[in-house]
């Protein structure tokens, strides 16, 4: 495993998972003949036109914007999926826990802020579909409304594995820090899901551009975990018991020297 | 009581200093600050003797013994604030609020994905360290947690976005320099970082609640060091738990008192504030704040 501190917490992981494009090419077209994708909705104002769409966890989105936004498959695999596949997401979900067993050892007070993690699920981009500037952690929120859907804010950190990297554009961009990461197959990339970590993918203009994202999360949702021994793929979230002890942190305020300064890149005039 | 000129100075990583941006009757906020601190740490610990031990130890309300030590070497609080009916301290704590909000819009500026992740204050508090007093790294979002021990019954923590801290005295050089309200030591430091701040009175300080920015207080070597302590943050309220935000639209009465408040206003005010320091519709941090982004 090679690791690269960008700064800011952006933190890039290669070497960890061997992927074979074939495996990848079956695997997306299987998802595409069974998994089912996001549908948007479409929301009319009082006098029935048609003014923006929601997604089904309550993100709004202009009309244009509705075929620029990537595909997700939240559903990675279902009872007709061969093993192979299986098999292959699971060593997704463990490389991703290999990694930020790696980020906690760089930033150790994490840890008090991952309690737990969900399992990853795919997105697809091509034809010029992009993702603006956001963080991880925001939710559609209007005043005085209930959001259908508060998961964001629950995540600390994000992980985002690339299964491929025969496209043109797609780079994942933080603009705060002026970072681009482009992708490369089997490359992970770690990094704040709040504002700090506020990324956007830039337009894949040739090819299509495959890639796996997974959060690690804190607090009590309302939803039940289920109990610390059902650690399989089934699970979409699972309690991370030994995280603290496999980053070798007994004592969060006893490690200081070990912990990594970073680059503090950004200036105001720049942002 | 005014505001100065508001000027960012990004430190890095998010954090950002507004150097000298209130003016206020510091010699009072300090002494109020002390009145309040030291009134807290009396009404929840009176001086006693460990039954077990025979040494002298605390006993707080709950009925539980402390070392002396580690009572004094915890950082004082002052929470209930707010709960003073004094006018001047209404006043004064009505208007620092005021001032952390003009420096939130222009932090929101500066990162405007912060926008979407600010929903709700909780008001400042008061932080009292004495001699010797230090608070270890730690990030504003920490709520205690330990796997299988305790799912902590407040976790308003992990709701925080943004922290942002008023100085109310000044870190000096010496002992000499003390004079009747600052202190030596004491500065903010930021570990991940590496980022030292050293208090200085009018000063606010913003910064992500998250790991990124965890920072400790290195120990005061005299004096005592005041600060007020609040957070903008995100996420229903979950009220199984206790979690209060009020409304200050329809609880006004509730406003004064309450320390978690939604800013129900936000969204125009940002916008109105972008528009006047020159950008338009189309920039990305007001381009944010209307639907489908």
């Amino acid at each position: 495993m090679k690791i690269s501190h960008l700064g800011c917490g952006v933190v890039v992981f290669d070497e960890v998972i061997d992927i074979s494009e074939e495996l990848i090419d079956g695997y997306i077209s299987h998802l595409r003949e069974t998994g089912a994708t996001e549908v948007f909705s479409k929301q009319l104002d009082d006098d029935g036109n048609v003014t923006h769409a929601l997604n089904p966890t309550g993100y709004e989105f202009d009309l244009e914007a509705v075929n620029l936004a990537p595909e997700r498959f939240v559903q990675i695999f279902n009872e007709s999926t061969p093993q192979q596949y299986k098999d292959f997401l699971q060593e997704c979900e463990d490389s991703f826990y290999r990694c930020i067993v790696e980020y906690c050892k760089i930033f150790p007070v994490a840890i008090e802020s991952i309690w737990w993690r969900t399992r990853g699920h795919v997105a697809t981009y091509k034809n010029g579909q992009n993702i603006g500037p956001h963080s991880d952690t925001a939710i559609p929120h209007v005043f005085g409304e209930k959001p259908i859907n508060q998961f964001p804010l629950h995540n600390t950190v994000t992980a985002a594995l690339s299964f491929n990297e025969e496209f043109v554009g797609g780079e994942v961009h933080f603009r705060a820090w002026d970072i681009t990461v482009p992708a490369k197959t089997g490359r992970i990339i770690m990094y704040p899901s709040n504002y700090m970590g506020t990324h956007e993918v830039f337009p894949v203009t040739q090819g299509e551009r495959y890639v796996y994202l997974s959060w690690f999360c804190f607090g009590d949702t309302g939803m039940p975990l289920p109990p610390i021994s059902e650690q399989g793929l089934e699970q979409m979230w699972k309690w991370l018991p030994n995280l603290k002890a496999d980053v070798g942190v007994e004592n969060l305020f006893a490690n200081k020297a070990e912990i990594t300064s970073i680059s503090n890149n950004a200036k105001s005039d720049s942002v | 009581m005014k505001v100065n000129e508001i000027k960012a100075e990004h430190l890095g990583g998010g954090v950002v200093l507004f150097k000298n941006v209130f003016d206020v009757d510091f010699k009072m906020f300090y002494d109020i600050a002390k009145e309040v601190v030291f009134r807290e740490k009396d009404e929840m610990y009176k001086l006693s003797v460990h039954p077990e031990t025979g040494k002298p130890a605390y006993l707080n309300k709950s009925g539980y013994y402390f070392d002396l030590s580690s009572v004094e070497e915890m950082p004082m609080r002052g929470s209930m604030i707010h709960l003073d009916k004094r006018q001047e301290v209404i006043e004064l704590l009505s208007f620092i609020e005021k001032a952390k909000y003009q420096c939130l819009l222009r932090y929101m500026e500066i990162f405007p994905i912060s926008y979407k992740n600010i929903w709700w204050k909780v008001k400042g508090h008061i932080v009292g360290y004495g001699p010797g007093v230090y608070l270890g790294s730690h990030s504003d979002t920490s709520a205690d947690y330990v796997y299988g021990l305790s799912h902590p019954a407040d976790q308003l923590a992990t709701r925080n976005t943004v922290s942002c801290i008023a100085y109310i005295n000044d870190s000096v050089d010496s002992a000499e320099e003390l004079g009747e309200s600052n202190f030596t030591g004491g500065e903010h430091y930021f570990n991940f970082l590496d980022i030292t701040y050293r208090p200085s009175k009018g000063d606010i300080l913003m910064f992500p609640s998250n790991f990124i920015a965890s920072h400790e207080v290195k120990p005061v070597t005299g004096g005592l060091r005041f600060s007020y302590l609040g957070w903008y943050a995100h996420g229903t309220p979950n009220k199984e738990v206790s979690e209060y935000v009020n409304d200050p639209l329809l609880e006004p009465e509730t406003a004064i008192t309450s320390t978690n408040l939604y800013l129900p206003t936000l969204r125009e005010d940002f916008q109105e504030y972008l528009l006047s320091v020159g950008h338009d519709k189309n920039t990305l941090p007001y381009s944010i704040t209307t639907v489908g982004n």
